[in-house]
């Protein structure tokens, strides 16, 4: 298994509060751009998307491809690193 | 079929549980991906052929043509030595394995041969056979007859590679209990 990033680690450390979408993990810039433009401008609106699918990797994955762009990798980090903070603090 | 995007959201989530699809509120932001997941689905669902289905298909043949063709006449004064076994294909025969064999790829070799208009797949089995010997017909025959082939295509190749080990062992063995080669096979002579 990989292990996780540094951001991944400070995200789900604490409540995500205001942080922005770029605080995610697997969300760099240019996906962080992409997802604002959509509406997305905070972790807790993506929070909230993840949430409405039911926290299910797939579909999420899925989401997160057509909104964004983003690859294979960036959706797994992005989905655990959600997943995580929710088993946390949700 | 109308367009997914007119229907309510409470059509889109039947249509969703129909399909099978694992989903949650059809709200504003979720609405576009089940749409495409829809959309997916249906597109999947109206494909008839798959590959896993006419791999099965060319098993069957071959299993039809084992089952199907009994020789009715032996015709052994032919020009192709491992096409004997086929030549007794009737014109009748012909009819019907073409109709059963969507196969068009395969007819290109049949032009070749007047009287071979067999079903090439399992022509091409005769003829794997036909050279290394009887024990590989016969599993070609055991190959068809598992009806897992389109479910589990990993077990079958396995299979057939246990098999063709096998008849490798046996070759060897059979090799090495040969004795060797006389420099002058024809001594009588003298």
């Amino acid at each position: 298994m990989s292990s996780t990033s540094q951001k991944h680690k400070d995200f789900v450390a604490e409540p995500m509060g205001e942080k922005t979408v770029m605080a995610l993990a697997g969300i760099g810039e240019v996906l962080g751009k992409r997802l604002e433009e959509k509406g997305f401008d905070k972790a807790y609106v993506v929070l909230g998307q993840f949430l409405v699918l039911r926290k299910d990797e797939e579909l999420f994955r899925e989401w997160l491809k057509d909104t964004c762009g983003a690859n294979t990798k960036q959706q797994g980090d992005c989905y655990s690193c959600l997943r995580e903070w929710c088993d946390s603090f949700l | 079929m109308s367009s997914l995007s007119v229907k309510s959201d409470k059509e889109i989530s039947q249509l969703l549980d129909e399909y099978g699809i694992k989903h949650g509120p059809i709200v504003e932001s979720t609405r576009k991906l089940y749409e495409k997941k829809l959309n997916e689905a249906m597109a999947k669902k109206d494909k008839p052929s798959s590959p896993d289905k006419t791999y099965y298909r060319e098993e069957q043949e071959e299993v039809e043509y084992v089952t199907y063709h009994q020789p009715p006449q032996l015709t052994r004064h032919e020009g192709f030595g491992d096409v004997t076994r086929r030549s007794k294909v009737t014109d009748a025969d012909f009819a019907d394995d073409i109709r059963r064999s969507n196969l068009t790829d395969y007819r290109d070799d049949d032009k070749g041969y007047t009287n071979e208009p067999v079903i090439s797949p399992a022509r091409s089995s005769y003829q794997s056979s036909s050279r290394p010997g009887p024990s590989v017909s016969t599993s070609m025959q055991r190959g068809p007859s598992s009806p897992e082939t389109s479910r589990s295509g990993g077990v079958l190749s396995w299979l057939r590679v246990l098999v063709f080990l096998i008849i490798a062992a046996f070759l060897y063995y059979v090799y090495t209990c040969m004795e060797p080669a006389e420099e002058t096979p024809f001594k009588s002579v003298k």
